[in-house]
């Protein structure tokens, strides 16, 4: 009871106070001087055109993602983005056949192997894990594009590009590294004009290096696709093995 | 047909659409002003803006009210459903028969004015039970029986107070309450302890401050008013906000001399002095602004608070008040200032060890343990 009326004082003295609320189009607060309360587009009184260049750094920089900029470019130029390019690479790459990934889905299903499993067969049928792929993937097992890419580009077996038609592995396993495996790879990049992990522009040669082969006594070891494999390569059987190889080739042709 | 029944039908349509008219006034009047009054003992300006310093807010809110979709569920008793809303008015307006508004004003100078009044508050009961019955929703109707059980829990110790007041006063007519209260001997003076009980089980019958769980804005989706909208939601808004008007003038005429003041005969017109309405004007709104004062500070009850509060300490006070008083009308010589004596003490007893013996008990409760069967 007490304790009622001691709450009721406490209100009453906030009756003569003085009030808080600003009423806002009459009163204004008065605002530092450095405060950029509202954001107006500032048009140049000599050219009725806005000083803003629509370079979009203030919508990447808003803290509070606030700002969007809407503009029309005046200039058509060949605007180099991020999304263009990407267009690009996409068409660059082979359409592949979504109809072969059904199987692949199917074993998902069934089993449900790890992501793992799920890429390895993908790369199996295309050879290589094609976006459009890795897309249909992630809408049918429902793992998030990014967590697939994540996998994909985390080990090393994993190619997101076509390989050419040549796989070759340098092994720089311990005993092929000291027999000269570095050598070897610098051969084979001399050779093709690609470093490690490319593909040539005629899509005939992929270089890559490997961890151990396997074949110790050999080194160092070089293999050709998945079964081909030569033993005690020298930087001159390296060139020998790519001009056999072209000549290979083109007898195919 | 004789002109004076005329005149009577006559007189008794004005009187009623005075009533209206003074419950609608006090309803939309009462809303601004708590609105504005929560605002300043919140350091805030409260609405400002519709008229001069927002007086016609609540006349937009009104208007917008009406404008709405008159909506009842499906399931709902159509003609209960638009009854009750209609009903809930029928307290606050009825009362105003018998209360004296100034000197030679009184519509109705009932001798059983208290029991008048005590009956026809009760009707605000039954009309929300009503509404929450009609709704046809368990919420509602939950809601509703939770607002009857308060209402009719402390319509007791507000009866055992007004007991008390016609003992003292020796009449159950309310011109005679005030007219004992002549000479500034009001009866919160005289009787403070009373007064106290009678404010209390007031605010409760009220629905509002501390007790006003049956439509508590914060955790209720709004008890028995859950399917009602628009102007029918209206009413018993409206209903609400009225009620402390005429609970406070009520409360004035009981406790605090009605209508009595200073120069209360400067103006008189046709009988009806002037200036002690102004009186009770602003002492009704004095206990307005108390009303909303209460509602600001004190936090809600829970619910077994609320009843226990009724039961375990109102009602028996009551009892025990309305023994002492008698015996003090009956025995003690100057009564008036022994009864004065004895209700200051009660009074002051009662703020004083009211946390002492709370603290008590509920140390108490705590130490109980639960025993495993």
């Amino acid at each position: 009871m007490l304790g009622i009326f001691k709450a009721m004082r406490v209100t009453l003295g906030h009756l003569p106070r003085r009030k808080i609320t600003v009423q806002y189009p009459e009163q204004r607060e008065h605002l530092p001087e450095r405060s950029r309360g509202l954001f107006r587009v500032v048009i140049d009184p000599a050219t009725d055109d806005p000083r803003c260049r629509a370079c979009t750094l203030c919508e990447t920089n808003c803290p509070v993602q606030v700002i969007r900029v809407n503009y029309e470019s005046r200039y058509r130029l060949p605007a180099v983005n991020e999304a263009r390019i990407q267009r690009v690479r996409a068409d660059s790459q082979p359409r592949p056949d979504l109809e072969l990934l059904a199987p692949v889905i199917d074993h998902y299903r069934e089993t449900a192997p790890g992501m793992m499993a799920v890429l390895r067969n993908t790369q199996e049928i295309y050879g290589y894990l094609p976006r459009p792929a890795l897309q249909e993937i992630s809408v049918e097992t429902g793992v998030s594009l990014s967590q697939i890419y994540g996998v994909a580009s985390f080990d090393d077996q994993f190619r997101l590009s076509p390989a050419g038609r040549f796989v070759i592995s340098v092994c720089h396993g311990t005993a092929c590294h000291v027999a000269g495996a570095p050598l070897i790879s610098a051969a084979f990049a001399d050779e093709l004009g690609v470093e490690a992990g490319q593909t040539t522009k005629d899509r005939l040669f992929t270089l890559q290096t490997a961890g151990c082969l396997g074949p110790c006594a050999l080194a160092p070891v070089v293999r050709v696709g998945d079964d081909e494999t030569h033993g005690r390569m020298t930087p001159d059987g390296a060139r020998a093995l790519v001009a056999e190889l072209r000549h290979r080739a083109q007898v195919d042709r | 047909m004789s002109w004076d029944l005329v005149l009577a039908v006559v007189r008794l349509i004005v009187a009623v659409l005075i009533a209206y008219a003074i419950v609608f006034v006090a309803a939309l009047v009462n809303i601004v002003f708590e609105r504005r009054v929560l605002g300043f003992l919140q350091d805030r300006l409260g609405p400002n803006r519709t008229g001069w310093q927002g007086i016609l807010q609540s006349v937009a809110d009104a208007f917008k009210m009406m404008g709405k979709e008159d909506f009842a569920p499906t399931a709902a008793d159509k003609t209960m459903f638009t009854l009750a809303p209609i009903m809930v008015m029928i307290g606050a307006v009825a009362i105003q028969v018998v209360i004296p508004y100034t000197k030679g004003w009184t519509d109705q100078n009932l001798n059983v004015g208290l029991i008048y009044i005590v009956a026809i508050t009760s009707f605000t009961v039954l009309s929300i039970l009503l509404g929450g019955w009609a709704s046809h929703n368990k919420y509602s109707l939950v809601g509703a029986l939770r607002t009857a059980a308060q209402m009719v829990s402390y319509e007791l110790p507000m009866i055992l107070a007004l007991l008390v007041v016609a003992m003292a006063a020796g009449s159950l007519s309310l011109n005679a309450v005030v007219a004992a209260q002549g000479s500034y001997r009001w009866f919160v003076f005289t009787m403070p302890f009373t007064f106290l009980l009678f404010f209390i089980a007031s605010v409760a019958e009220l629905n509002r401050g501390p007790f006003d769980l049956p439509e508590s804005e914060s955790e209720l989706v709004a008890g028995y008013g859950t399917e009602y909208s628009g102007m029918r939601f209206g009413m018993f808004f409206l209903n609400e906000y009225a009620g402390m008007t005429i609970m406070s003038m009520v409360t004035v005429t009981l406790f605090l001399g009605g209508w009595q003041g200073p120069f209360a005969n400067a103006l008189v017109i046709h009988g009806v002095a002037l200036v002690p309405l102004v009186w009770f004007l602003v002492k009704v709104y004095a206990l307005v602004f108390v009303l909303v004062w209460i509602r600001l500070s004190v936090p809600r009850l829970q619910v077994d608070q609320l009843m226990g509060f009724a039961w375990k300490v109102l009602i028996p006070l009551g009892l025990v008040n309305i023994l002492a008083t008698a015996a003090v009308l009956l025995w003690a010589p100057h009564w008036k200032l022994a009864m004065a004596v004895y209700s200051w003490l009660a009074l002051i007893a009662f703020v004083g060890l009211f946390d002492t013996l709370l603290r008590w008990r509920l140390k108490r409760q705590r130490r109980r343990v639960a025993v495993l069967t």
